[in-house]
């Protein structure tokens, strides 16, 4: 029922798309057809555009991501330890991760390929800076939220003080971080396209800015499309392991 | 020959909650073996009790001693069941229950919880996970993790309250007979006057704040009446003292 509903609005998007193409009211370098769109994806994926094919775009842009993420996220969960745990460290460190966490990637983008250069560096550098913010605010809310009565349990059945934050503080605010999680790969996915404005062959970003140079819309839609339906799939594979990690989110215990 | 030390003895102590006292001065020694519960009106300072003992809080001023040494910090010789089971939803039945025995070896540690299991009749939901477990199991399951360090004392903070009148019942029988069979000292706070006098061995009712012990019985024939006319009075008393 549901899948049938999923299936029914994307056919019907299609059409009103089609429809629109046939009326030629804008010409196609404004509103290309699906047709052109669907060739586009045929002839990148087989002989490929500006010198790689759209499977290795993807994996280019990915690639980025899962590496800007581990980084960004483990440096987001030790960082909101920290702030959460240590009271400084909490004064000293907050309103630097809320600053950096208000400022949009693409404003630190000039800073980073002036420090690392056009290369991988500043693309992956720019990704960690976007997934590490909201993993440690989550983590470091998390922290403080956990309740005073798990953590009497654990001494009151001898763990040590070095033991209670990997053995209680971590486990328990793990529905937390993996909500950070989530909203940190989002937030990676937003920004990757952002990164790869600059000398960003191979990558999705960088094929959709080469295509808008030569006019070639239906490759840009193309582009659009590859990384709506990859960031569905992604946040799909993070749901299924917030279930798995998490099995009792929103169970009252 | 001299008595054995007492397993838990609280000399001169005060709480004392920003300012506001909360408990004490209290003199109070729980021989070993004993089943104590402690029962008196919200608010008057008998969890403040239990928080001293279990070593989550320090007092303001005497001394709290366990076995003779001072109590300076949790551990593992006085085991503690909360109001809410706080069960770690991370972790199995059998994970929960331990976690305290971390320093067991593998085999040492399964035959201990195996032996919890069975004590608290949770042999079938070792591997469940604390949300599919119902009130009454997961109760049991934290006393088990609380017993499994094989304390000296446990201390429990109204375990009961949150459960129904039949499972209340059922767990007030298996608490009965898991101290008949282990022989643990027991510090029991209840607001319920007759979980109160029917559980225990003997009751102290606790007035305030600051709390104060206004009866120390041995539990016996017409004590519900004796603890309901003491806690009576002391509220009545300072009823009269506020006009």
């Amino acid at each position: 029922m549901n899948l049938a509903l999923r299936l029914g609005a994307v056919v019907f998007l299609l059409a009103v798309w089609q429809v629109v193409a046939w009326l030629k009211i804008w010409p196609p370098v404004f509103v290309p057809e699906p047709l052109s769109v669907w060739k586009q994806f045929i002839r990148t994926s087989t002989e490929g555009y500006s010198d790689y094919t759209l499977a290795g775009h993807l994996l280019a842009s990915l690639r980025r991501i899962v590496l800007g993420c581990l980084y960004g996220i483990s440096g987001g969960i030790v960082l909101g330890l920290l702030i959460g745990v240590v009271p400084v460290l909490r004064t000293l460190l907050n309103p630097l991760v809320t600053f950096v966490r208000t400022l949009p990637p693409l404003a630190y983008l000039s800073l980073l390929v002036i420090w690392f250069g056009i290369g991988e560096e500043p693309k992956v550098w720019l990704l960690l800076l976007a997934a590490l913010p909201p993993v440690a605010v989550a983590t470091a809310d998390a922290v403080r939220g956990v309740h005073e009565d798990y953590l009497n349990a654990a001494r009151s059945l001898g763990a040590r003080p070095w033991e209670i934050p990997y053995r209680v503080v971590l486990p328990s605010a793990l529905p937390e971080i993996v909500t950070g999680v989530r909203v940190a790969v989002g937030v990676a996915y937003t920004t990757v396209v952002a990164a790869e404005t600059i000398n960003g062959v191979p990558g999705i970003g960088g094929m959709v800015r080469d295509a808008q140079r030569y006019n070639h819309t239906d490759v840009v839609v193309l582009g659009i499309i590859v990384i709506g339906l990859s960031g569905l799939l992604i946040d799909y594979l993070l749901q299924t392991l917030d279930r798995r990690l998490v099995p009792w989110r929103g169970r009252h215990i | 020959m001299p008595s054995p030390e007492p397993a838990i003895e609280l000399r001169a102590v005060t709480r004392v909650y920003r300012d506001r006292p909360a408990l004490g001065p209290i003199d109070l020694a729980i021989p070993a073996g004993e089943f104590l519960t402690v029962v008196g009106p919200s608010g008057c300072g008998k969890s403040t009790l239990l928080s001293l003992v279990a070593g989550f809080a320090p007092p303001t001023a005497g001394t709290v001693l366990a076995d003779g040494a001072p109590v300076t910090r949790p551990g593992p010789s006085r085991g503690v069941v909360f109001q809410q089971p706080r069960l770690f939803p991370w972790l199995s039945v059998a994970g929960n229950i331990g976690f305290g025995l971390r320093r067991l070896s593998r085999s040492e540690r399964a035959a201990r919880v195996a032996e919890l299991l069975a004590m608290t009749g949770l042999e079938n939901a070792a591997r469940l996970k604390p949300y599919e477990l119902s009130g009454g199991m997961r109760q049991r399951a934290a006393i088990a993790r609380a017993l499994a360090p094989r304390p000296k004392v446990l201390l429990m903070d109204e375990p009961f309250g949150a459960l129904d009148a039949f499972a209340r019942e059922r767990m007030q029988e298996e608490v009965r007979e898991l101290w008949r069979s282990t022989g643990v000292t027991i510090l029991f706070i209840t607001h319920d006057v007759t979980e109160a006098t029917t559980l225990g061995t003997r009751v102290i009712a606790l007035a305030g704040p600051p709390g104060l012990i206004t009866l120390d019985a041995r539990v016996s024939e017409g004590l519900r009446e004796k603890v309901e006319a003491a806690i009576r009075d002391a509220a009545s008393a300072r009823a009269g003292v506020a006009s």
